[in-house]
């Protein structure tokens, strides 16, 4: 296996806009250079055409007087010769030389092709006597023989080669200034992907107030940063709401561990009776059993919290389940001096747990018989509705001051208007939780003195069969 | 005597529940894993097997398994420190006889061994189960005291079917919740006390044989207890 050195998004973003440039320029540079090869040979041609054709013409007006010719010759080739080299020969028909001026003195240059047609057309071509720069050649027929005329092209190609020159010698330094740039806007805009970073490091779970800065300019980083201190909040919701659940259930359980303790304390100091402890081992097995139901009352809201499992759900009747639980508690509201009445319904189905379901109802009845007075009433109504049922409990019970009225949904917080409640205080809030891990919640409606109206909504459809 | 296996790897428990269950009259014999534990109870025949669900090397329901795969077919108990209803049903549907969740009274534990060693006994059914003078005609869905007719609701009637069928063996409020109302009431056990109050004032309060009895931290028991002094 090939193990690749990690690359940063800043050098790889680099080595692409930099390898993007070369690619650009080299085609840039390429068309340029062809453009500029092709216009110098065009001049190149343009301007010993002119030569070449005045001489010929010179030579076809004069007659064959040759001092005339000689003249043109010599003026074209001192004209041309102020800035570049010209040579002209003329031959006669036999390919003989009958006159040589410019630079094309220097060397031997024939006829390219053969003599004898007169109507041949002029002919172009490069010719090359081991320097450095062609000549370029055009030959003329014209009577009775013909004109060569040579240009020694080192200003057209040297043009050309300097413009290559240009790219060639620019180029590293382009590449250099673009790579220098490219890693300066790459760390530019992954500052605030360093900045997340930084702080999701800094962030434990002690440190959960920090939060990432925004830009305010709402591209997709500060959005990343915005979706990521969502969840940081979350998360520091959920994590103080657990401390305080654990700090809560410890002090809970702290009291009564405290006074089993004194009690064993006080048990041991003197001798007693078998039947004396008998009796005190007696009373503490109860008051051990309550500390336990109470362990598993915050258990069983913990594993609420943490929500249904898919598999968990089965298609639970409600009316008949409501039913059972309303008849468990028949005898103590009968006991209690408190009427019970359930308004039937036609059957309505719920997917969920049916043990949990049955203490979510089960909770919000025994609270209403334990805060209704004799002679009060309690009611639940069961009301089918579209994707949903409502179950209502209402209870002309002591009620809640609306103040209180979100506190009793909080897991240990033992209302102030009802200090005799017994129980930890996990009845309501575990409530809560069971219709919130079925997809629903739970409303409260109190007036003090007159009453609280519990109102639960499930819905009758799995979310999963919705999304189907 | 009734043989007992029971498998646990908590030593502190196993210790306590065998002396428990020793000085209660029961031969008791302890394994620590699944491994010796399947291989004790593959040696000897024992009358019922107490599995503690979370073991190291394997959990009870496996040991369970394959136990009735190799057809031994002993009443079981699982121990559990999970209540779920899922894994409840899971154990009773591998063939388990009861399933306690932990940390139970060790009264409890006694009253269901009872109940599971009860549970081969043939039931004698002409339809009647009677305790002195009480009768409860199971086809017809009556009761009677001292041949008086008494009304009952049938959860009442349920509740009074299940003391009879137990008849001399304490019953717990727990066992009462999951047998008489299936499931879910377990935090509201106590409340077991009021359903057994109104089923007295119907069957034993206007009576001078009481037949109902509080068995102190354990729950409830029906027995005529005037015989024994006869």
């Amino acid at each position: 296996m090939r193990v690749r050195r990690p690359v940063s998004i800043g050098a790889r973003w680099t080595l692409r806009y930099t390898a993007a440039l070369l690619v650009t320029v080299s085609i840039f540079a390429a068309y340029t250079y062809t453009q500029v090869v092709n216009r110098t040979e065009r001049d190149a041609k343009l301007h010993l055409e002119l030569q070449v054709k005045e001489i010929a013409n010179a030579i076809r007006d004069s007659r064959a007087t040759a001092p005339s010719v000689v003249e043109t010759v010599e003026r074209n080739i001192v004209i041309a010769e102020s800035d570049l080299k010209l040579g002209i020969r003329v031959f006669d028909a036999e390919g003989s030389v009958l006159l040589e001026r410019g630079s094309l003195a220097l060397f031997e240059l024939g006829l390219s092709g053969g003599l004898d047609d007169e109507s041949r057309d002029r002919v172009w071509y490069q010719a090359d006597f081991g320097e450095n720069y062609p000549y370029l050649v055009m030959e003329v027929p014209v009577k009775r023989g013909f004109v060569q005329g040579a240009l020694y092209t080192r200003r057209f190609v040297r043009n050309a080669r300097s413009v290559r020159d240009i790219y060639l010698y620019s180029l590293p330094v382009l590449l250099l200034l673009t790579a220098g740039l490219g890693s300066w806007l790459a760390r530019g805009s992954l500052r605030p992907i360093k900045e997340i970073n930084l702080t999701a490091r800094r962030i434990r779970g002690t440190h959960l107030d920090e939060t990432i800065p925004t830009t305010g300019n709402r591209d997709e980083l500060d959005d990343l940063a915005h979706t990521l201190n969502e969840m940081i909040a979350s998360i520091r919701a959920s994590v103080s709401r657990m401390q305080r659940f654990a700090a809560n259930a410890a002090h809970e359980l702290r009291t009564p561990l405290n006074a089993l303790r004194s009690r064993i304390d006080v048990t041991l100091e003197k001798e007693r009776e078998p039947e004396e402890y008998r009796r005190i081992l007696g009373e503490m097995a109860e008051e051990v059993g309550s500390l336990s139901d109470s362990v598993h009352a915050m258990m069983r809201l913990a594993q609420s919290e943490a929500g249904l499992q898919p598999d968990q759900k089965v298609p639970v009747e409600i009316s008949s389940l409501l039913g059972e639980v309303v008849e468990f508690f028949r005898p103590l509201a009968d006991d209690a001096g408190v009427q019970l009445l359930v308004q039937s319904a036609d059957p309505v189905t719920v997917p969920g747990d049916p043990s949990w379901l049955h203490q979510l109802f089960a909770n919000l009845l025994h609270n209403a018989v334990k805060y209704t007075p004799a002679g009060g009433r309690i009611e639940v109504v069961i009301a089918p509705d579209e994707g949903r049922v409502r179950v209502i409990v209402r209870d002309t019970g002591v009620g809640i001051e609306p103040e209180q009225a979100s506190n009793v949904f909080e897991p240990f917080q033992r209302v102030a208007a009802r200090p005799e409640a017994p129980g930890v205080g996990l009845g309501l809030p575990l409530a809560r939780e069971i219709a919130r891990a079925h997809g629903g919640d739970i409303f409260l409606d109190s007036e003090p003195g007159r009453g609280s109206t519990f109102t639960i909504v499930l819905p009758t459809v799995s979310a999963d069969s919705q999304r189907r | 005597m009734l043989r007992i296996l029971y498998i646990e790897d908590d030593p502190t428990a196993r210790e306590y529940i065998r002396k428990g269950l020793s000085e209660h009259g029961y031969a008791v014999e302890v394994a620590g894993d699944a491994k010796s534990g399947v291989e004790r109870a593959l040696r000897d025949p024992f009358d019922l097997l107490i599995l503690d669900v979370m073991l190291p090397d394997s959990d009870g329901f496996e040991i369970l398994r394959s136990l009735r795969e190799r057809s031994v077919q002993t009443p079981a108990l699982f121990l559990s420190a999970r209540g779920d209803v899922t894994d409840r049903i899971r154990g009773l549907n591998l063939g388990a006889d009861d399933y306690l969740v932990k940390p139970f009274a060790f009264a409890e534990l006694l009253a269901r061994i009872q109940a599971v060693a009860r549970r081969s006994l043939s039931e004698p059914d002409d339809g009647h189960l009677a305790v002195a003078d009480l009768v409860l005609d199971l086809r017809r869905h009556a009761v009677e005291r001292s041949g008086r007719p008494v009304e009952l609701t049938p959860k009442e009637f349920s509740l009074l079917e299940y003391l009879l069928r137990n008849e001399g063996h304490a019953i717990s409020r727990t066992m009462i919740t999951e047998k008489v109302w299936g499931y879910g009431f377990d935090t509201y056990s106590n409340l077991i006390d009021v359903h057994i109050n109104h089923l007295r004032k119907k069957v034993d309060q206007d009576f001078e044989r009481k037949l109902i009895h509080t068995v102190k931290g354990v729950g409830y028991m029906l027995e005529d207890r005037s015989k024994a002094g006869e």
